[in-house]
This record gives structure tokens, sequence and C-alpha cells, in this order.
């Protein structure tokens, strides 16, 4: 398989997840490399605002032609945001997992990142499972 | 793990491999739904070497009413150079397979049996042989299988083989000259498509692989893996042994009615099998569709409009030709009817359905005989 891509500012949970920080908000999806093992991707059911999250806990599902996935909340804290574009055209994911974003939250505490990994070491983790 | 021996070439190709009954087998190439809908618009290769190939030889009579004991479909009609699709029966009333069945010659039918149970029907008919009046060979070590499957299945083959298959019809099969053997293929397959299965030696099998997917990518030819394989399947509502067949379901129940015929020489639980027929099963394998967004899987509970629960899903995925979910149900009788609304419980929460009888795609597979 060819090298996952993992921007720069972005952090990864081991599950596949990322999250970026941009002042108070926290935009959330899921990796390249959580898109390609899932394949064409069909249905996303994530939280509404006004819903809490918590860090490692299920927020939702994924769904690809071949099976569903659970999706895991890297970082806490309250929707404030889900992306309608998820809903209308899945398969956007596949073709841009760091730019088609799931929800965004807010009130999220950043001594959680410390559970995160950054680009570099995510790319390592993904190597090792390969 | 078993491989086939298109195994490193799948790697070439790119597949992701999965563990399937035993075998590593790709699941995907390019992806399932570009793979499905290649196959419903152009063409799809498949690699089901994985299969079995089972050979029943010896006198025309001993045959015949062996055969017939042990599956459900009328062995008696059949044709020289007719395939017919089938089911091995138990004692029970259940199946022990789905197979589709070569009459070559009185004396000599050759059996496609699934990857997963082609060990379990040898040993069903070694069972039902004591007398040893037929010779049954399990030879699916010898045999390489592919499937090309789609509109232009037909043309594809036609040119590459130098040969005029419109003689060939629906579910009927020759032998044909081709590398200094001869192989057998078949106008059948699993997908709604017209097309062929091609059952040839290995290095044979191997050589016609490679070389149709290099002449024919131009033509939108792609090869095609267990993922969309079963999407294809869906859509068409074929059963797969395992989610609507099982060794203790009658195949009436596994709305297999249209293979189960009234014999001179009956089968295995035959009494059980043709009352069920005539009276009807208490449930049935039926198609429903999702009218919500969300992805029917195997194993979900199905519920009434007043809440009552009715039955579950057998199969079910996302329908890349549909561009919804439908899927396979085991359904109480009286609850059967076209349009009926339902809902189907997905991972806690109740999603309206409702039941279709009629076909979910029209593909190009020919009926015509």
């Amino acid at each position: 398989m060819a090298e996952t891509s993992a921007p720069q500012g972005y952090y990864f949970s081991e599950k596949h997840e990322w999250i970026k920080i941009d002042g108070d908000t926290a935009t959330i999806g899921i990796s390249d490399y959580a898109q390609s093992s899932l394949g064409d991707i069909v249905f996303v059911d994530v939280p509404k605002a006004g819903k809490s999250i918590q860090q490692a806990e299920s927020f939702g599902t994924i769904e690809s032609v071949k099976a569903a996935e659970d999706l895991y909340a890297p970082m806490s804290g309250e929707v404030v945001e889900s992306n309608p574009t998820i809903a209308s055209d899945p398969a956007s994911i596949n073709g841009n997992p760091f730019e088609t974003w799931f929800i965004k939250i807010k009130g999220f505490n950043e001594s959680e990142l410390n559970k995160l990994m950054d680009a570099s070491k995510y790319k390592d983790y993904v190597s090792g499972l390969e | 793990m078993k491989k086939t021996p298109l195994h490193a070439i799948h790697k070439e190709l790119g597949a992701k491999m999965v563990p399937f009954g035993g075998w590593d087998m790709p699941v995907q190439y390019s992806g399932i739904i570009s793979e499905h809908l290649a196959t419903r618009t152009k063409a799809g290769l498949f690699d089901v070497s994985h299969m079995g190939e089972i050979i029943v030889e010896g006198e025309a009579s001993a045959i015949l009413e062996f055969l017939e004991r042990v599956t459900c479909n009328s062995i008696e009609s059949l044709v020289d150079g007719q395939v017919q699709y089938n089911a091995v029966v138990n004692e029970r009333g259940g199946l022990v397979d789905d197979v589709t069945v070569y009459k070559i010659n009185s004396e000599k039918f050759f059996i496609c049996s699934n990857a997963s149970n082609y060990e379990s029907v040898t040993k069903h008919f070694e069972d039902n042989n004591s007398d040893s009046k037929v010779k049954i060979t399990n030879d699916s070590e010898n045999w390489h299988q592919i499937a090309l499957q789609g509109p232009e299945a037909n043309s594809i083959l036609e040119d590459y083989l130098s040969l005029d298959l419109k003689p060939l019809g629906y579910y009927r099969f020759a032998f044909y000259d081709f590398n200094n053997e001869k192989i057998l293929v078949s106008r059948t397959g699993y997908t709604g498509e017209d097309g062929f299965e091609i059952y040839t030696s290995i290095p044979t099998g191997v050589k016609i692989w490679k070389e149709l997917l290099e002449q024919y990518k131009g033509l939108g030819l792609l090869p095609v893996g267990l993922g969309a394989r079963d999407t294809l399947r869906i859509e068409a509502k074929y059963p797969l042994y395992g989610h609507e067949l099982l060794e203790d379901r009658s195949p009436i129940v596994s709305s297999l009615s249209w293979i189960v015929k009234e014999k001179k020489k009956p089968f295995l639980a035959y009494d059980k099998i043709m009352h069920d027929k005539k009276m009807g099963a208490f449930a049935k394998i039926v198609g429903i569709r999702l009218l919500e967004p969300g992805v029917i899987r195997e194993g979900f509970p199905i519920y009434s409009e007043d809440g009552e629960a009715i039955g579950q899903t057998t199969s079910g995925t996302h329908s890349p030709s549909r561009k919804e979910s439908i899927g396979l149900a085991l359904i109480k009788k009286d609850y059967i009817l076209d349009g009926q609304e339902i809902s189907v419980e997905i991972r806690g929460q109740k999603k309206k359905a409702i039941i279709h009888t009629g076909k979910f795609i029209e593909g190009s597979v020919r009926t015509n005989k």
C-alpha cells in the first residue's frame, strides 16, 4: 500500500479519526487510512448540534458497502455543527478525507491532545499496521 | 489458508485480500461500487477457482437414481449440454449446498459446488452411495474456474475465442478447443447479467484471466472481488449458502420452490419438503428495501407496522445500482405482500422499509432456453 497521507496540524487517534483545532472550535473527520480501509463509504450517522461526545467513546457510525464501523471521538466536547455533505454525498469522504469533516465541537480541553498522535507519529503508527 | 492459482496476480492487481471459507480471496480491486457498475454496464471478471467440481459417473440408470435422490430439482428432465440450478438435500429437509449440475451425458455429470461446501457435498454423496453404484470424484484441485459477467461478456468472449457463442443458450454449456485442451464454457453466473463460467486446467485458466484483462480493459472489463460479487447477487435476489440457505432450512422457506420438483424417485425428506411446497411454509425469504438512510446487514430484526416481530434479515447491502439499501429477509408468510411497510431495527433504531417482491434490477441475463 502507498504511504498514507496525514497533513500537518491534524491530530490522530488510534482509531483513525482526526481532529484539527482552530481557536475555540475543533473539527473532526476520519483519516486517509480509515477511508481506504473502509472502501466505498455510503452512510454516516453523526450527532446533531447540542450533543456531547466523550474522548475514545463511540459518537456515531460509518458504513461502507461492505461493513459498518463505530466512530470514536478523538476528544470530548459539545457538537456545534455537523456537515450536511456527509449525508448527501458520503463518497466525498473517500475522495477528500481531510477536507470532508464530520462534526465541529467546542468546549474541549487541549490536555486531551496528549492521548493523540501528530501527523508524523500517526504515519509511523499506520506503517506499523501494514 | 488456501490460495487459488491467481493469488499472486490478485496481489499484483492491488487487491485487498480477505479470508473466505478457508481461502485467501480478493474482496476488492478498484472498489466495490466501480467493480459492481462495470459488471452491470460492461463486464467483470471473477476468480471462482475456489469453487468445487465433483464428477459423478456410472451407469445411466444408477446415476439418475442417485442424483434424483440427493437433489430436489428434476435430473430426469435434463438433456446433454444442459446446466441446472439445483440443491443437495439432507435427511432433515434442509440443504447441504446449492449447486449447478452439468449433464455431459447420461453416464457423466459434472457438479459445481460452493467453496466452503464441496467437501460436505462429496461426503454426503458418498454416504448416499453405500452400494457404490456410482463413482464420485471430488476433482476440485484440478479445475480452474473463472466467471465473465456483464452485457459485454458475450462479445468479449466471442472475440477472444474467435467463436460464435450465440448458439450457446442460457444455462447451456459446451466444450471448445482452446490452448490444446477442451475447455468447458457455460452460459451461467450469479450476477443477474449475461455471462459465462469457464472451466479449464489451471495453466489455461491463468492464461485466460491475464489475456482477458489485458485485451479488454479498454472495453471496460474490470477484475471483480467478493465484495461486488455479493452486492451483485443480492441485487439479482440470488440466495447464498450460509445466509439464505442453511442445513436446517427447507428450500421452500428459502424461496427455492421453483427448483423443488415432484418426482417418481423421491429425494431425501421428500414428503416433508413437498408438504411445505403445497401448503406454503411458515415463512419465506423475500426482498426488502430501506426507505431511510442507512444500510441493511444480516441478522437485523424486522417488525410489522404494529410492532410485532415478524422476521429477520439474512443479507443486506447498499445497492450500487439503486443507490439505496436493499436486503433479503426471512419474513412470516402472513406478512409477505409487495409494498407492505415494515421496519428494520438497525443498532437499536427502527427504520422504515418495504417488502419488494419484484426484481431489484433489470439485468442482461438471458432467460431463453
